[in-house]
Parts: structure tokens; sequence; C-alpha cells
């Protein structure tokens, strides 16, 4: 075995229990993520993205979902499925720092945006006065709030949408956090912010070794700041690989029909392709590969077995026209 | 016209839909807090302007954030009065509507908020929700409102049985999706839409934006569309606004204004846009 990764997530299996039974929204996925390394997570609404990222903290709500046995979850060869609660209060925010997809629903109401950061960052360091009130000035002026001092005494419902998410990933970033999972953490930003805040993630990255886990279901984010990208369907990896690789060369008929849906500056008010069909419904998967019946070049074997994860040109991916042996 | 309308391509009066005329919208923030003691003065998140969406039109806001799309959009749809100026729908001040007005004006203008959990009540299925609305604005009850539950969520791309599940049990994508079904739940005259596809993976984006398309041909369904994805404007847009610091700085056609951009804060948004532009060299 190699030296182990930052991160390391074996045969993830999370099922949701609903009104009608429990399903599986996340059904066997593994991945890495390396110290100073950045990793994307790309995928369909609904494919499971923002309940992996809640596994790895124990975020998933109580009593409506499950961690599958046989599921692994390693920092730094530390299993964190079985960590006592006291040990993921440690984690959470100290090691490991999240922004969460919805930012109105993560902050509380109740209190100021500032005392929320000063909160986020005392659990990970014995700050007081005048320097609690530094750090929390320049964290906010980090995530490009020029105006720290008014944005710290708003509360948030004072706050417009771009400024919320900013102060979520202050707050995220607040424990100097070794990993930080960005779940659509700049998808409310315009475009120049969005810029500044991916700069510095990667400034972060390249200088402090922070490892990035980021979540996007925008092609050009994952460019700007992904090193690899592992394409999700239907609660499973369908296709991974180096950023670029899976973007310009895809090998997955899912991702290639994914980049065809980018609208083109060139034909504005024209129809968009789109993948025809909608995603199977939560534990409603299809037999064999979950995408077949949305996809033009299924075979017969499509809908009888899952594929392994197989390589094509440049990338892997779990699709049965890579493979070259007959079936 | 106004000068800040010069980008105006119908105007018979009538046509206008909804119309924000010189409105201007101060807040009080920065009371003494935990954090720092100071008191500061208000300041305007919107200031003076003068905005106007017509039948069948797709008019673009873009602007930085925090430069004030959000509150001029909640300003025009009467979810808070402006301090001056005023906003008006179908030449009517939203603020003097009378009971059948408002109502009328309540179900011709619908919204997508930025945030579409907030906006969703935790305790009703989204079957439910759905089917108030449509029962109360489209006289539909019963096995008919159902039908039209399935139709809508089939049309957002979620499957029929989404109905029976709550809110907190979709993911950020899907909830998007039922905010702008339950928009759509009574066909609309006007769509005020803030980022209503900013949490979508590119293909239910592309689909979510075929069928603002179809509802616009079909109905001369109006919108009024705030988004950060500057391709997402480009491609619906027929007019575009910029918003700077409170203000409209420029406004035109979106052919104009996104290729050949005169003020700064839109050539700022235009530089970077590659980042987010979703078209690979
Ligand atoms: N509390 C819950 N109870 C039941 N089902 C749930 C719950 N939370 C999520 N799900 C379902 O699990 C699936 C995965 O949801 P998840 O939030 O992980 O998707 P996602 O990939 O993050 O999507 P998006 O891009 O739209 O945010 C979805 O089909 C969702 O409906
Ligand atoms: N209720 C309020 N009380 C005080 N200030 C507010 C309130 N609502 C908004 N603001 C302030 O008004 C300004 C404009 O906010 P608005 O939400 O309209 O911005 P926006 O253009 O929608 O930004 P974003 O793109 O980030 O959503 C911001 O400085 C914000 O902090
Ligand atoms: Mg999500
Ligand atoms: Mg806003």
């Amino acid at each position: 075995m190699t030296e182990s990764a930052l991160l390391e997530v074996r045969d993830l299996a999370v099922a949701f229990r609903t009104g009608s039974g429990e399903a599986r929204a996340v059904d066997g996925i593994s991945f890495d993520v390396g110290a100073g390394e950045s990793l994307g997570l790309l995928g369909e609404s609904g494919c499971g993205k923002s309940t992996t990222a809640l596994s790895i903290l124990q975020l998933l709500p109580r009593g409506a979902s499950r961690v599958e046995v046989g599921s692994s979850i390693r920092l730094e060869g530390e299993e964190l499925l079985t960590s006592s609660p006291a040990r993921m209060r440690e984690v959470r925010g100290g090691e490991i720092g999240i922004v969460f997809q919805e930012p109105m629903t993560s902050l509380n109401p109740v209190l100021r945006a500032g005392d929320q950061v000063a909160e986020a960052v005392r659990a990970h360091s014995p700050l007081d006065g005048a320097r609690l009130r530094q750090r929390v000035e320049s964290l906010l002026e980090q995530v490009g709030l020029t105006e720290p001092m008014e944005v710290a005494r708003a509360w948030p419902h004072q706050l417009s949408g771009g400024m919320r998410q900013r102060v979520m990933i202050a707050m995220a970033l607040a424990g100097e956090p070794r990993l930080l999972i960005a779940d659509e953490a700049t998808s409310a930003l315009d475009v120049t912010v969005q810029a500044a805040i991916l700069d510095l993630l990667d400034d972060l990255r390249r200088e402090r070794g922070l490892a990035l886990l980021v979540i996007t279901h925008d092609p050009a984010v994952a460019r700007r700041v992904t090193n690899r990208l592992v394409v999700m369907y239907a609660g499973r990896i369908v296709e991974e690989g180096e950023t670029d690789a899976v973007l310009d060369s895809p090998a997955h008929p899912y991702t290639i029909g994914l980049m065809q849906s980018i609208p083109d500056p060139e034909r504005p008010g024209t129809r968009l392709a789109s993948i025809p069909g909608t995603v199977p419904s939560l534990g409603d998967w299809p037999p064999g590969c979950r995408f077949h019946p949305r996809c033009a070049r299924s075979q017969a074997r499509c809908s009888e077995r899952y594929p392994p994860m197989l390589d094509g040109h440049s990338t892997r991916a779990a699709c049965w026209l890579l493979d070259e042996s007959p079936s | 016209m106004k000068a800040g309308e010069s980008g105006q391509t119908r105007s018979p009066a009538t046509d206008c839909v909804l119309r924000a005329e010189n409105v201007t919208r101060r807040y009080e923030r920065g009371r003494a807090g935990p954090i720092r003691a100071r008191k500061s003065e208000g300041f305007e998140a919107v200031h003076g302007v003068d905005l106007s969406v017509h039948a069948g039109e797709t008019v673009g806001l873009v602007g930085r954030s925090g430069s004030g799309k959000s509150t001029l959009a909640r300003l025009m749809l009467g979810l808070e009065e402006p301090d001056s100026g005023k906003a008006t729908w179908r030449g009517r001040d939203i603020a003097h509507l009378d009971r059948d007005s408002t109502l009328a004006f309540r179900r011709e203008v619908q919204v997508v908020f930025q945030d579409p959990y907030g906006s969703l009540n935790p305790r009703h299925t989204v079957g439910k929700a759905l089917q108030e609305v449509i029962s109360f604005h489209r006289d539909a009850a019963g096995a008919e409102a159902q039908r039209s539950v399935r139709d809508l969520l089939s049309l957002v791309g979620l499957p029929p049985e989404s109905a029976r599940s709550y809110p907190h049990e979709f993911s950020g994508g899907q909830r998007q999706r039922i905010a702008i079904a339950r928009a759509l739940a009574v066909e609309p005259g006007l769509i005020v839409a803030d980022e209503p596809v900013s949490a979508l993976d590119v293909s239910v984006q592309a689909q979510i934006l075929n069928l603002l398309i179809d509802l616009r041909e079909r109905f001369d369904m109006a919108l009024l569309l705030i988004a950060h994805d500057l391709s997402v404007v480009r491609h619906l847009a027929s007019r575009v606004a910029v918003m700077h610091d409170g203000r409209i700085v420029e406004h035109g056609p979106a052919s104009d204004v996104l290729s050949a951009p005169r003020h700064p804060a839109t050539r700022e948004l235009l530089a970077f846009a590659s980042t987010r532009g979703r078209s690979f060299p």
C-alpha cells in the first residue's frame, strides 16, 4: 500500500429513510484527497454530492439516514466513522472546514455575522478581545468583504446572498483547516468575487498545503481550482481523471452530454441540448449501468451488469463502451 | 421615455407589466453590536432606479454581489416599500392596490427567490405546497390539481413521487426546481427569478432554460432574471441592466451591453466572465 492520503473515502454508501422505505443516495464510492491537492466533484443535481460531503463530517440528519456497514472514511489513517462525538467536534472546523451549499440555512439568524465568525475562531484557538476582533476582521477581508466591520455587525438577513456565502467561507477558514470542503461555495457570487475567492483557495493550497474538496456544477470553476475531477451519477462515480482531461475529452456518455449542455455564446435564445430523460428517483435505479436508459449508445449488456471503472483515452470511466474484450 | 430606458424595444404603456420609477431604498445598519460599538448612518441599497419589464420580454439584471439586485427585486414585487419613488404593476402603484387587484397582482407576478429553502414551508409536502397554490389561484381541486402537480414536477425534471416528500428531503438543486415549479403553477405573466439556475448542473440548467424559452414563446411570459452567470443572461435576455452601488449604470439591448460594454462595472464583470462562461477555449 502506498503512503496514505489526507482523506481516504472507501466504499461509502449512505441510505435515507423515506416514506416508502430506505433508499441509497450514495452507493459505494471511493476517492482520495492528498495533502495540498484539490479534487473536484461534479455531477447531476441529486446524485449524492452533498450527501458525500456531509457524511465525511457526520452531519447527516440523524434518524433519517444511515451510513452502511463497510464504508470507511479516513483522515490521515484515522477512521472517522467510528470516532467519538467529541473527536468529531474537534475535526469539524478544526482539521476539516466546510462551506455548506445553502448559506442562509446554515447561518444562525439570531447571531450577528461577526459573532458567528468569532465563534468559529474560538472553537480552535483561545483568542480574545482585540486580537479576536482583528482575526475576525482579517478573515472577512480575506474573502473580499471590503467593509468587514460593517458586515460583522450585520444580522444574516441584512446581508446579500453573496455576502452570506462569503461569511460562510470565512467561518470555514477560521480554524485553519487542513482540508476544506466547499459545496457550491461560489455559486452565488458574481464572477469577479468568484475569481478572487478561487484564487484565495488556490493560494492557501500552494502556500499552506490546504487540501480542497470542491463540489461544483460549474465546469469552469472545476477547471480553475481543481487538479483532479470525479463525476458522479445516481450515487456512483462514473468518471475520474485529471480535470482538463475529463472536461476536454470525456469518455463517459453522461459527462459528454453534460459538456454539450453548456450555452453557446454564439447562439443566444436557441434551445439548448440537454440530456434526454430525467434522473431516476432515489432507490429506483435501473439494473446495470444507471445511465443506460438515457444513453444513446447503450447496448444489451449495459442493462445487465454495472460496468467497472475502465481505462479510457485519458480518463477512467464506468462504461462498457471502453471494454475491449468481447461481451 | 426616460434616459435609463433607451434600450427598451417595445414601448406601449399597456404592454408594461412591472416598473420601478425612481425608487430608492435606505437601510439602517451598524447599530452598537458586540463586535465593535459604532453607530453609522444608513446607506442607500437602491438609489433612484428606473426599470421596466414588458410582456414577453426577458430583462437581465446583473451586477456585483451587494450591488442591490435582490433589494430592487423586492421593491418591484411590493415585498418592501421604497423610501421614495414607486413600483407599479400595469400602471398602478403597488403600494395602493385594492384587495382584488392585490390578488390579481400576486397571481400574475410570481417569484423564485435566491434562497429556495427559506421560501418553502418545511412542514408541507411538496405536493401539498403546489396544490395549495393551484387551488388558490386556479379554482382547481382534487384530481385535477393532483394531475397539475405531477405535470409541474415533470416540467422541472423531478419524478412524480417527489410530491410526497418534504423540502428537507431534497438536494439543493432539486429544491431550486421546486421553487420554479411553484412559480409556474399559476401560469404567470411575469416571473421575477433571483439566481434561478445557480445550483443546477449544466444539463438540468439547459432543461430549465429551454422551459423558460418555451413559456415565453407560448404564453408571452415575461422574465426579470437576476443571474451572476453571464452566459445564462446572454442566452435568455433581450435587455440587460447593470447595477453598481445601488444604481443602474448601464442599460440596453443584451447584445450591446454584453459585447460592447461602456461602463467600467460592466467591463469588469465581462473581464472575468471567462471563468464562469462554461465555454472552453
Ligand atoms: N434528508 C433526506 N431524506 C431523504 N432523501 C434525501 C435527504 N437528503 C437528500 N436526499 C436525497 O438524496 C439524493 C442526494 O442528495 P444530495 O443533496 O446529496 O444531492 P447533490 O448531488 O448534492 O445535488 P445538488 O447538486 O442538487 O445539490 C437526492 O435524491 C435527495 O433527494
Ligand atoms: N434588510 C436589510 N437590512 C440592511 N441592509 C440590507 C438589507 N437587505 C440588504 N441589505 C444590504 O443592501 C445591499 C444590497 O443587497 P442586495 O441583497 O440587494 O444585493 P445583491 O445585488 O442581491 O447581491 P448578491 O448578488 O450578493 O445577492 C447590501 O449591502 C446588503 O448588505
Ligand atoms: Mg448538493
Ligand atoms: Mg441577491
